[in-house]
């Protein structure tokens, strides 16, 4: 399978690669992140439990209340952060979380990265575009 | 994005570092959301959770808060140690390791707020404590049963925020003109139609699953309902609005011949057309009651009222209905309130009442930080909260069993009848 290349908008910069963790639902970083381990706690058995740690998040929104940017910035101080999540449209409080916590980020991408994207793809965002390559 | 001369020295460091930060971070999500300028912040409620090195990042070299700044509860550790009723450990974790009780963190921390002219209030609801939100203001606040009783029931202007967003606005003064900010952007989208209920038997827990039901069917959409009673009291009103950013993400909801912005229908649409109408049936309302109680006939170990923090009526109720009961042995009565209204039911004798009968007081919050959920082996929560319910099931990873019912039933079932 060839590689997927699409351009999007950049909502942190960065230049980053990993392996995919795609949700299907809105992400919230309060109650769905652990800061302490990086692991997710979400609805989806698939990916719960994963630990995001140098992987990238796939997402098509955001959702939540005002602790999400603060578990995004301790994760990130503990290491414990996506290298980058990849959206298919920003939510004010998933895009406070990333800037606040300076995790590369990008959204509204030619096609829905959450249809595109499977997880365990190889993900590589450079500013505001994404290359896929499909696993195995 | 237009940025004035004052706001683009801030931007380039004019000001020092922790206001540099913060008028970039607010330059940024801004632009995202396509802001065209900044507006004046009228008052801003910060939760003190914020962790010490992101407080440091947004306000280092900073004297003083550029507006009126308030803050919410915490979890303190004198408050945590009085509650578990002994000393905390560095294994204590709540919620994740997301609230902290590292005492000299939390010292540091609440001496660079009051440095900083933050007022410490520790309460959610600073607008019944002389942070009276006007029509027009606009606020920036943690918190969400805040933005959306500010939006709804005061008709000030709020958005969601961050923690991070809501300082960068206190150290700032000004917040990116954006989403409801914008009176054109305030029309209702959803519509609930609620005239099938029987108002005359709505009890408060009736209000909250409402509440519960707006929140999820409307997302983060604007929400507005119709077929309300014509009075509704403020308590009616804490209950029935703080659930809907808990269940879904809705900061603002129009009650429809009672809140400022919507007189009349056509008024809550702003003309327009609702994207959606949804005719409210007392057995949705059954069944939503039954997604918020999750105890099948265990009876309480902890009950729990002020979520969101009590009113002085609501203290008045419950000093009455306690006067010639105590609390059982192997439960525990918690009410939560703000540190002014407990002062205000102390001179009226109201504290003593409750406290006789074994009720205990505490200036926290009783959902999301609450130490006896946590740290001790409650099983099973009774409350009057649809937010308590939400948050405590969710907090505990379901661990915790929920009773859920109006105040009176709670005190009820906390207590039985002594001879004093």
């Amino acid at each position: 399978m060839t590689d997927v290349v699409l351009k999007g908008r950049s909502v942190f910069p960065g230049s980053v690669a990993g392996e995919a963790v795609v949700l299907k639902t809105p992400f919230s970083f309060l109650g769905e992140l652990s800061a302490d381990s990086g692991k997710l706690s979400v609805a989806d058995p698939e990916v719960s439990g994963v630990c995001v740690r140098d992987k990238i998040l796939v997402c098509p929104s955001g959702k939540g209340s005002s602790g999400g940017p603060t578990v995004a910035w301790l994760a990130k101080q503990a290491g414990n952060a996506p290298l980058a999540i990849v959206c298919t449209e920003m939510e004010p409080v998933l895009a406070l979380g990333v800037i606040t916590a300076e995790i590369p980020a990008v959204d509204r991408l030619e096609r829905d990265p959450v249809a595109v994207i499977k997880t365990g793809d190889w993900v590589a965002l450079d500013g505001d575009v994404v290359r896929v390559t499909p696993r195995g | 994005m237009f940025l004035t001369t004052e706001e683009q020295r801030m931007a380039a460091g004019e000001y020092g570092p922790g206001m540099q930060r913060s008028m970039s971070l607010l330059v940024r999500y801004g632009e995202l959301f396509g802001a065209e300028r900044m507006v004046p912040v009228t008052q801003c409620h910060l939760s003190p959770d914020v962790p010490n090195d992101l407080l440091e990042n947004l306000t280092e070299g900073v004297e003083k808060a550029a507006t009126r700044c308030t803050l919410h509860p915490c979890l303190y550790p004198e408050a945590a140690e009085k509650m578990i009723r002994r000393p905390i450990t560095p294994t204590d974790s709540i919620a994740e390791g997301y609230v902290t009780l590292d005492r000299d963190a939390y010292a540091v921390r609440m001496a660079r707020f009051r440095q900083l002219g933050f007022l410490p209030t520790s309460t959610c609801v600073p607008y019944l404590i002389g942070f009276v939100p006007r029509k027009g203001d606009v606020l920036c606040l943690t918190g969400s049963s805040g933005q959306v009783i500010s939006n709804s029931v005061f008709g000030a202007r709020a958005n969601r925020e961050g923690h991070s967003s809501a300082l960068a606005s206190a150290v700032t003064g000004v917040t990116p003109q954006l989403g409801l900010l914008h009176d054109a952007n305030r029309f209702a989208q959803v519509v609930f139609e609620v005239s099938q209920l029987d108002f005359s038997r709505f009890g408060i827990a009736d209000y909250g699953a409402l509440g519960y039901l707006v929140g999820s069917v409307a997302g983060t959409r604007n929400a507005a309902l119709v077929g309300l009673p014509q009075r509704l009291t403020m308590e009616q009103c804490k209950y029935l609005m703080s659930p809907m950013p808990v269940s879904g993400g809705c900061a603002l909801c129009h009650l429809v011949g009672i809140t400022p912005e919507a007189a009349t229908l056509e008024q809550a649409l702003l003309g327009r057309t609702a994207e959606e109408t949804v005719v409210v049936t007392p057995k949705d309302l059954d069944e939503v009651r039954q997604r918020l109680q999750t105890a099948t006939g265990e009876a309480p170990d902890l009950v729990i009222l002020g979520c969101p923090h009590l009113t002085i009526g609501e203290l008045e109720l419950a000093a009455a209905s306690l006067h010639d009961r105590r609390v059982r042995t192997g439960v525990r009565l918690l009410l939560a309130t703000a540190g002014p209204i407990q002062r205000l039911a102390q001179e009226a004798g109201f504290v003593d009442t409750i406290a006789a009968a074994g009720g205990e007081f505490a200036d926290i919050c009783v959902s999301v930080g609450n130490p006896l959920a946590y740290l001790t082996g409650v099983k099973t929560v009774m409350t009057n909260s649809a937010r308590a319910a939400h948050y405590i099931q969710r907090m505990t990873n379901w661990k915790v069993k929920i009773v859920y019912a109006d105040a009176g039933a709670c005190l009820e079932a906390a207590t039985s009848r002594s001879e004093r």
